[in-house]
């Protein structure tokens, strides 16, 4: 959060009530002063996980280990509606 | 073939394959599912292959939770008996045959399961005509009966339950699986009540999945005493034997099937795949959408102020008159029930008051209590919602709820929305609704009633549209000088709030319709992302919105802040 100002909270469980609005309560109340923008979410859909895999890839979020992967980051920090 | 499709009910158990193609689905059908197509009639590509559903044969989906299936079968098969009961429900369309039955499977691990016990205690109980179909192939994956169950067989233990029929069957001859459930069904065709439970002892003829490898654990002597008994050689030695077909006869049989399943599969593999933009179809009602305008009346206020228990039990007291395919069912929420008490005494009518005098006003086949069992009651209410019935059930208070949380979040939201069969929309689905009492002000320790902290996983999850009144909860309760005042004194439908669309759903530079594009952004990113920023002026899509018109409440009837 220092170096980069910014926070993204990429997880796989429902964004809707997901842990990471916790998480994003925690920066915001302790690291306040350190951030430079919004903090933003992505998780899965909320909805069930489908069993066919052309479903599966648009309720799951992309691979978080590799940011490569998510090529829309930076828009989604900017707040913008449509990333990529 | 003792069973009928359309007529009976089915929670068919993943090995069941055999009783799929005989009810009616057809090889197509199967492998549309395993190959996760647009038209599967199980889910059309959210479930996993033979998690069986099929709308026109009566056959309801079920998770590979296994053991959650014995409940729900109970409510379907309690639903066949309220709607022959209640004419005013066949006025409406539910349907039911005099002499249905509901047939339940499962393998011998599922038996270990505290529901199926549950199930069982209820079904024996009510008496309800229920056939359970215990398929003991003695392994659950690779854990033998003898650590799963006392005794290490399932009959040992059931046998003499109230009224219960157990049968015990060799379920590798289909002579005598013919001959024994031949006799059992039509014993309870005739008795109309009568419920059994068969065990069939069985083998698995290969591993339990593709992932599992049954040498890991069964010696190589065991698995080639297993294969002497596979059914399929067994009868086909049988009927070589016995002169009733000729090898030639039999190797046309094996060609001809071959053709069959070859050909279906390529049908299935050219059918077409669910877009991508459905993946909301069915996480909310397709028939009604709770969040329209449609349901928002204004008050009519009227009478003196009442306390929110008292609006409550009104509300399910106006609602009842309404529509008979109410019914109230959990713990304590009946006045008695022993009903002759109900000349002496007040009547219970739930810890919190607020069904009292529900059962005096509508009977005891529509508010009654429940066993003490939380699960119980979820998962019967979900069966009795796939007949159509509109089950309310209370839980008592919300520390309670995690017994039947598997039933709710498993179950009611995600796995009875996946099996809506495609072309039929809502046939199955009237999904129950619950209420429960947030956080009284009762102080008896962490897990009693402090749901204070059980709030975020209750609010967790998809498929469920959660309401909670919004006063503090001592108003509700009427414990606090004045608490009466504040409240509205009547009835008011308000309609539930949006949910919350993510991002990537709410706007498309093309406006309204959209969709291609969602499509497209869809597939390049996956997952929803926090919104964030309100929606732009552009099309709205509501994943929760159906296709077709809301369908509101008719404005209440009578005095609706007249005490009960």
């Amino acid at each position: 959060m220092k170096k980069t100002g910014k926070a993204l909270i990429v997880h796989e469980d429902w964004l809707t009530f997901g842990y990471g609005a916790e998480m994003a309560a925690l920066i915001a109340d302790r690291l306040f002063d350190h951030l430079d923008g919004p903090v933003r979410r992505v998780g899965a859909t909320d909805t069930f996980c489908a069993y066919q895999p052309l479903l599966e890839d648009v309720i799951l979020p992309p691979d978080p280990e590799d940011p490569r992967r998510h090529p829309g980051s930076r828009e989604i920090l900017k707040g913008q509606s449509r990333p990529g | 073939m003792v069973l009928k499709p359309g007529h009976d009910w089915f929670y068919a158990y993943y090995r069941d394959m055999a009783l799929m193609l005989r009810l009616g689905m057809t090889p197509k059908e199967i492998q549309m599912e395993a190959l996760g197509c647009a038209d599967g009639p199980s889910s059309g590509g959210r479930q996993m292959p033979s998690h069986w559903g099929h709308a026109r044969l009566n056959v309801v989906s079920r998770s590979s939770v296994t053991g959650t299936q014995y409940l729900q079968a109970v409510g379907c098969s309690h639903a066949g008996r309220y709607i022959s009961i209640v004419e005013e429900c066949r006025k409406r369309g539910l349907r039911h045959q005099t002499d249905e039955i509901t047939y339940v499977s499962g393998g011998e691990g599922s038996t270990s399961e505290g529901e199926f016990w549950e199930a069982l205690n209820t079904a024996c109980n009510l008496k309800l005509p229920i056939l359970f179909l215990n398929e003991d192939n003695k392994y659950a994956i690779s854990v033998p009966v003898e650590a799963q169950t006392a005794g290490g067989t399932i009959g040992a233990l059931v046998k003499d339950w109230p009224g219960l029929r157990y049968e015990e069957l060799d379920g590798c001859d289909p002579l005598e699986c013919y001959r024994v459930l031949s006799d059992v069904v039509a014993g309870m065709r005739r008795r109309r009540e009568g419920h059994a439970l068969v065990q069939a002892h069985v083998v698995r003829p290969y591993s339990h999945s593709l992932s599992d490898d049954e040498r890991l654990y069964k010696p190589e002597r065991e698995r080639q005493e297993e294969a002497r008994k596979d059914p399929i050689t067994r009868f086909e030695k049988y009927l070589l034997r016995e002169g009733l077909a000729d090898a030639d006869l039999l190797a046309r049989m094996k060609e001809s099937i071959d053709q069959e399943v070859s050909a279906a599969t390529q049908e299935a593999a050219a059918a077409a795949r669910p877009a991508p933009d459905t993946i909301y179809s069915h996480v909310c009602s397709p028939d009604v959408d709770p969040a329209s305008g449609a349901f928002s009346t204004m008050p009519d206020l009227q009478g003196d102020p009442k306390t929110m228990v008292d609006l409550l039990n009104a509300c399910l007291r106006d609602e009842m008159e309404r529509d008979p395919r109410i019914v109230i069912f959990g713990e304590d929420v009946a006045d008695a029930t022993r009903e002759e008490a109900l000349a002496e005494v007040k009547g219970k009518g739930g810890v919190f008051k607020v069904t009292h005098n529900l059962q005096r006003r509508f009977g005891r086949e529509r508010v009654f209590n429940s066993p003490l069992a939380e699960a119980n009651i979820v998962g019967r209410a979900i069966g009795m919602a796939t007949r159509g019935l509109k089950p309310v059930v209370e839980i008592q208070f919300l520390d309670y709820i995690w017994p039947a949380f598997m039933q709710i979040r498993d179950e009611l939201a995600v796995q009875q929305r996946i099996l809506l069969p495609r072309r039929d929309p809502g046939r199955f689905r009237r999904l129950p609704g619950r209420r429960r009492p947030l956080p009284q002000p009762v102080r008896r320790g962490p897990l009693h009633a402090h749901a204070g902290a059980s709030r975020g996983d209750a609010g967790n999850g998809a498929g469920r549209q959660r309401a909670a009144p919004h006063r503090h909860p001592l108003r509700r309760s009427g414990d606090l000088p004045g608490a009466q005042a504040p409240l509205p004194p009547d009835l008011q439908q308000v309609p539930l709030p949006r949910p919350r669309l993510p991002h990537s759903f709410r706007e498309g530079p093309d406006g309204p319709g959209g969709q291609r594009h969602h499509s497209r952004h869809l597939r390049r990113h996956g997952g929803a992302i926090d919104p964030g920023r309100p929606p732009g002026p552009g099309g709205e899509r509501d994943p929760c919105r159906g296709d077709r018109s809301p369908e509101p409440l008719p404005p209440s009837t009578g005095a609706p802040s007249r005490p009960p």
